[in-house]
């Protein structure tokens, strides 16, 4: 297969009476859009609001963050199972909106995380605030049940993104990049002499708030199967991840996933980028075995010689890792874990909850338990009042200044386990 | 893990200081008033027992010291104490214990009361989707 994404860079979105796409700027009809996503009976009402980078604005609570993204060509559509047609991506070209996102908010229950500040101290924590952000704000119908409610939120919040990004068809791109990946026997012959890389990608599904879904299918439940790269890149995997922020992997991290692209740029040079296996992170101890055994036989199966292996979240997945780590490697295939931590204020305590001697190779991305205090922003989209009842923060901890203590983990993407943030471990 | 004898014998026993598992249908409920760190102590002599952890004790991505509510399978049946088990609640004891000493006052203790009914509705949500995946009842 082979994937083009042309890229297109956004220098400002604009409310405007057209959507269109021109010289960098990204209008934005909203009565249009409001139609679109209010085909949606399940939505009340809906609104949209714009941050810019530099802006004094907190964004808060978010539920998702989306790259817009849209095929020019190839089969299906992006998103597959939510916006387009449950049909094969990962092929011909997409038009992808760069330097830009949608960040979904809404209150779901009535605790909330995830804070994007668009300037200040919060706003080295992620690189959602150096892009120009839509978002959109969904009032659901009285009376929607939670599940239903979240699943409402993520698909506007898709709709959303491919709308804008469809507003770039036809036109030439600011640059463009094309990836190849062959079928494993092709590759196995063509690159015989390079070391056979596979890589991991656990995805937790264990009920509302922690779902992922592939190709529109919750895969709880499922046993670990295999993914083509390409595919990922047009929005075969969505978050239905709306807890713990800091560490939770986003439709963004998944588009643009950069274990991911890594690899494609490395494949056929110094290693062989044998593919994708999904990973489930289950709650039970017995699903948690079976996945990682099989995911160990799949890579077998592949002749892998080495794993990368990301995780989701963080407390229970660390056994989901470290499972995984050891039964690779006792079958003689080298591990590479990449996760994050939770080690206390001063990054003394123990920082995963579960651990094992084989995992003799591990990236971390920060420590969720950083505490930072947040200036007060002169604008806050979303849901003001949340600000009270954040993870981190409360009625008496926001300062007399309108300033926010919260630990990084309130911070959305600040410790990503697949390494999308500038946070990392380094040897010297 | 233990599942055999599905449709006529108790195959878990569920530990929780949620109140709302209590009026959900879920059987063998062992209901405990206290908080998840507590929960995990009251857990862990159990495991000693020779009862074996089913579901992992840290379930879902809202930390220990976040949520005032937890839910935790455990075998109905004993046999010789599993090391997985123990191993895993020692160290959710200890994770649960670093993360609740980082405020003089943990986080669950902050919330409201519609926040708490969420807090129990995301973990009976977690632990019937478990038991619908694990195919036990």
């Amino acid at each position: 297969m082979k994937l083009t994404l042309n890229k297109f860079y956004v220098k400002d979105i604009q409310f405007a009476q057209k959507s269109a796409f021109a010289d960098g700027i990204l209008y934005v009809d909203k009565k249009e859009l409001a139609e679109y996503l209010m085909e949606d009976p399940n939505i009340q009402s809906v609104d949209f609001d714009i941050a810019r980078p530099g802006e004094s604005v907190r964004i808060i609570p978010i539920k998702d963050v989306i790259q817009p993204r849209y095929k020019q060509s190839g089969t299906g559509q992006i998103f597959p199972g939510f916006v387009g047609d449950v049909e094969t991506v990962g092929n011909g070209q997409t038009n992808v909106l760069e330097d830009c996102c949608v960040a979904t908010s809404g209150k779901i229950v009535a605790f909330q995380e995830g804070i994007i500040d668009m300037c200040g101290l919060g706003a080295t924590y992620n690189s959602f605030s150096k892009m120009n952000i839509l978002v959109p704000l969904i009032y659901p119908v009285e009376g929607l049940d939670k599940h239903t409610h979240e699943a409402t939120v993520r698909v506007a919040g898709l709709k959303t993104a491919a709308y804008m990004a469809k507003q770039t068809l036809n036109q030439n791109p600011d640059a463009s990049e094309t990836y190849e990946h062959e079928s494993i026997l092709e590759m196995g012959a063509k690159y015989k002499d390079l070391p056979k890389v596979v890589y991991v990608d656990m995805v937790q599904c264990q009920g509302l708030m922690h779902d992922t879904y592939v190709y529109g299918l919750n895969v709880k439940g499922i046993l670990s199967t295999m993914i083509g790269p390409l595919e990922v890149l047009d929005g075969a995997i969505i978050s239905g991840n709306c807890a713990a922020p800091g560490h939770k992997n986003a439709t963004i991290h998944h588009e643009c996933n950069p274990v991911i692209m890594e690899l494609l740029k490395r494949h056929g040079k110094d290693l062989c980028f044998v593919g994708v296996l999904l990973n489930n992170e289950s709650a039970m101890l017995t699903e948690k075995k079976r996945a990682a055994y099989y995911t160990s036989n799949l890579s077998q199966l592949l002749g892998a010689d080495g794993m990368i292996i990301t995780e989701e979240g963080g407390g229970n997945p660390e056994t989901d890792l470290m499972l995984n780590c050891r039964f690779h490697e006792k079958k003689g295939i080298k591990t590479v874990l990449i996760t994050d931590e939770y080690c206390g204020r001063d990054g003394a305590s123990q920082g995963l909850a579960d651990v094992t001697p084989e995992a003799d190779a591990v990236v971390t991305n920060g420590n969720g338990n950083q505490f930072v205090v947040l200036p007060k922003m002169d604008r806050v989209i979303g849901d003001v009042e949340t600000v009270k009842i954040i993870t981190g923060g409360n009625a008496n901890s926001i300062g007399q200044d309108g300033s926010l203590s919260v630990e990084i983990a309130a911070i959305m993407g600040s410790c990503c386990e697949m390494g999308y943030e500038h946070m990392t471990t380094r040897l010297r | 893990m233990n599942r055999k004898g599905v449709n006529s014998v108790a195959v878990f026993r569920c530990i929780t200081n949620n109140p709302m598992i209590l009026n959900s249908g879920i059987p063998q409920v062992e209901y405990h008033e206290t908080d998840v760190l507590s929960l995990f102590r009251l857990i862990q002599p159990e495991i000693d027992k020779g009862y074996a952890l089913l579901s992992h004790p840290l379930t879902g991505s809202i930390r220990p010291d976040i949520t005032p509510y937890k839910t935790v399978l455990l075998s109905a049946q004993k046999a010789k104490a599993d090391q997985q088990s123990l191993q895993l609640i020692d160290r959710a004891i200890r994770y649960a214990e670093d993360l609740y000493s980082l405020r003089e006052k943990p986080l669950y203790l902050m919330w409201d009361d519609q926040a708490k009914k969420d807090f129990q509705y995301v973990d009976l949500s977690i632990i019937r989707q478990a038991m619908e995946v694990e195919q036990i009842r």
